[in-house]
């Protein structure tokens, strides 16, 4: 999976980023999380308001930050989509 | 704003307080749907309601009424007797909250419409929140009318005890005696009500419009062949403006009654979807063609009325429109091809 965090700065952005680094951690996977900082970039992909995060490419949440909870059972419903990404145990 | 706790146990307490001080309007089940009615049986009330199929602009501004009574002997003119109690709207969506406000800087405007202001006059309004998305057509996260405290009295949000009450300053007056129904909140429900918060956040976080840029980028579409396209699948029946939570327009005729004894204005809702609703003497009309009433309930919406009343768009995106729809055309649709590869700053 490869998870992108949209938004420069701000506590918001901040926190989805933990958040979703956290959530990563306690599924005990390694896939990528990137930060997409860039205003243009991220209105291109038609995302007016952030914090933002895309899974896979597709937007799916815009101004809002999941708990750690939440993003856990996200990142899973994807997972189960998707071959299985790098892990550590 | 004051918080307070509304418990199970006290909620037909409350409703026997409203329908005591207010004529109460909530919604009901009615032919497959639900719509906002004048309350008789509380127990007829559904605050699980998704969405109904009439807004309760209704209440204020009905589909018909009579402004004024003439003798046609004396030739004297009366608007109709005032009703005795204020009315009290029970479980308004965030959306409708909007779309009130919305409705109140129209009628409101100078010259304001006196029926609409009377009828408005001393109305408790007691919102209620929406956890969950109401249909597929709502668009309401797009608009941003999903969270709606402002523009009611009160605002209730589901909790398991009962309902969270949001009350607004100045609001506790028209709740004096009403007052031992509320509780004061407990940790464990605060807990709970910030839990529920996250949960709306999240579930209406799929989409957003640049709603600072909206009423500029649409109407850079007014020339484009699109409209064209769009009023294709459109009927030009104007259902969607009845079901509309913020279209104003009337019509007003006059009707002999009473065996010519007395004569009745009366207004009844109008739409601008309809051929006949921009003919003029002479047979002119301003707008002949399909496509250009489509678009200009569309530029009303999203841009011409949003710029009049300093508003990022008077459509509150209830959702009602698409879903009621021969041709399932909804204004999202136009707002977002309006903002297509916009490349503006975040």
């Amino acid at each position: 999976m490869k998870i992108e965090v949209m938004g420069d700065s701000g506590d918001r952005c901040e926190r989805l980023h933990e958040n979703a680094v956290a959530a990563m951690r306690r599924l005990g996977r390694l896939d990528l999380i990137v930060r997409v900082r860039d205003p243009d970039e991220i209105a291109a992909r038609g995302v007016w308001k952030t914090p933002a995060l895309a899974i896979d490419g597709q937007v799916e949440i815009i101004d809002a930050v999941p708990g750690e909870t939440d993003l856990v059972s996200m990142f899973e419903r994807h997972i189960g989509e998707d071959q299985p990404g790098g892990t550590m145990h | 704003m004051v918080d307070r706790v509304l418990p199970k146990e006290q909620v037909s307490a409350f409703l026997d307080y409203l329908r005591r001080r207010y004529r109460l309007w909530a919604p009901v089940a009615q032919g497959g749907g639900f719509v906002f009615a004048e309350i008789d049986h509380p127990e007829s009330i559904r605050l699980d309601y998704p969405t109904t199929m009439l807004p309760p602009k209704a209440a204020f501004l009905p589909p018909n009424e009579i402004l004024l009574s003439i003798d046609m002997e004396s030739l004297e003119s009366a608007p109709p007797p005032a009703e005795d109690k204020p009315i009290a709207l029970l479980g308004v969506h965030p959306c409708d909250l909007h779309g009130l406000m919305r409705l109140d800087m129209a009628m409101r405007e100078e010259p304001s419409d006196a029926s609409y202001v009377s009828a408005r006059r001393g109305a408790l309004i007691i919102g209620l929140a929406c956890v969950h998305r109401c249909r597929p057509e709502a668009f309401c996260d797009s608009m941003e009318t999903f969270r709606g405290a402002a523009g009611a009295d009160l605002y209730l949000t589901p909790i398991e005890d009962g309902f969270w009450v949001e009350v607004r300053d100045g609001a506790e007056e028209s709740l004096a005696d009403a007052a031992d129904c509320f509780r004061p909140p407990s940790d464990r429900q605060k807990r709970e009500k910030d839990d529920i918060n996250r949960q709306i956040d999240l579930e209406f976080s799929g989409r957003r419009l640049s709603l600072e840029t909206l009423a500029d980028d649409l109407e850079k579409t007014y020339t484009s062949s699109y409209w064209a396209k769009l009023a294709d699948r459109c009927f030009s029946c104007g259902a969607c403006t009845a079901v509309c939570p913020t279209c104003v327009c009337f019509d007003v005729r006059d009707d002999l009654a009473g065996g010519c004894k007395t004569a009745d204005r009366c207004r009844s809702w109008d739409s601008c979807l309809l051929k006949d609703f921009a003919a003029v003497a002479g047979n002119e009309n301003f707008r002949p063609k399909r496509h250009q009433r489509l678009r200009h309930r569309m530029m009303r919406q999203g841009s011409y009325l949003a710029k009049r009343f300093n508003l990022p768009a008077f459509c509150v995106g209830c959702g009602r429109c698409p879903a009621m729809c021969l041709g399932k055309i909804s204004p999202l649709e136009a707002f977002e091809f309006s903002q297509k590869g916009r490349t503006v700053h975040v």
